[in-house]
């Protein structure tokens, strides 16, 4: 019996076992999925990786909620949060819209439902010289929100060459609101060599924002501060 | 700010979005199709800043070349040359790249 004739599904008893391929199950996960909607989560940057980066995102029982990939060798920053390590379910899709970081909007997408959830611009001048700030867009890119630094004397003292040791003494600390009803917080760790962000939407009793949004709020500032320092 | 007006690939539903968008992700208001919209939102600067770094290394080192042709420094011309090839290569990785 050739291969053609074979019924589908029936392996050919003839293949190497070395051939036989097994790939991993998709996991769909929509935002109804109680993953997007936890309390809180951990994301911590992958430290030995040279091209591009890794993020593994845990929930806030220490298992893995998400997996992000930054893209090496992009003009334009694209980064990926998939369901898992394996990368088999793409979840979130963040892009840039600029080749420079300073002041650029990013687009995040909602890989399963190919539909823009919003955007997210960094304040350029104001997150160089002082405090990180970032503005939180719908879909029509009308602000809606924001994420800033806590301190600004901080952040400048952070922008000096003292900013390992400001950090080990006082983690920064980001303030996300929507209008001026605080939804999220994200605090950094204190290792300046391991990089974690805690992500906190106790805040956001009301669920004003899209958790989404937050998740790659989260990547994001781990991805382009990180680079940063 | 003058709009851009994008045409779905899908549905050749034709609309307009705001320019700060482009290079960004939009979804067709007919039929929802995720479209990128070409180009980059800084694009003029990018290709400014390397056609400028381009031209301030890459005079320099063509003139530096044709002196030593001039003057049969071989080695400066080829030192030069060699050096104005790699400046070549970088420049149009970078711009084809983009």
């Amino acid at each position: 019996m050739s291969d053609s004739q074979r019924p589908s599904g029936e392996a050919t008893p003839y293949a190497p076992p070395g051939t036989v391929e097994v790939q991993p199950q998709a996991t769909t996960v929509d935002y109804n999925d109680p993953v997007y909607h936890q309390n809180q989560y951990l994301i911590r940057r992958k430290v030995f990786k040279i091209f591009g980066a890794f993020f593994h995102i845990y929930d806030m029982n220490g298992n893995l909620a998400f997996f992000s990939k930054q893209k090496a060798f992009k003009f334009k920053e694209d980064i990926r949060v998939f369901g898992d390590q394996a990368m088999t379910s793409e979840l979130l899709c963040i892009k840039a819209r600029g080749i420079f970081d300073l002041g650029t909007t990013y687009d995040v997408i909602d890989s399963t439902t190919q539909q823009v959830i919003g955007s997210l611009r960094r304040k350029g001048f104001k997150s160089f010289f002082s405090r990180d700030s970032w503005v939180i867009n719908d879909v029509n890119d009308q602000e809606f929100g924001t994420i800033q630094e806590e301190s600004g004397v901080l952040g400048i003292l952070r922008r000096l060459r003292l900013g390992p040791l400001v950090q080990m003494v006082t983690p920064q600390k980001f303030n996300g609101y929507i209008g001026d009803v605080p939804v999220l917080e994200f605090t950094q760790n204190r290792n300046p060599f391991i990089q974690k962000i805690q992500l906190d939407y106790g805040p956001d009793v009301n669920g004003l924002l899209d958790r989404r949004l937050g998740i790659a709020a989260a990547t994001l500032l781990c991805a382009i501060e990180g680079r940063q320092s | 700010m003058p709009d851009l007006q994008i045409s779905c690939p899908q549905c050749d539903y034709v609309w307009v979005v705001p320019k700060a968008k482009k290079g960004g992700q939009v979804n067709c208001p007919a039929c929802g199709l995720l479209t990128e919209i070409k180009g980059a939102s800084d694009t003029k600067l990018f290709y400014g800043l390397v056609g400028g770094l381009f031209a301030f290394l890459g005079l320099p080192l063509v003139v530096s070349t044709a002196i030593g042709l001039a003057n049969g420094d071989i080695g400066m011309a080829v030192c030069s040359g060699t050096i104005f090839i790699l400046v070549c290569i970088v420049f149009f990785v970078s711009i084809l790249g983009s």
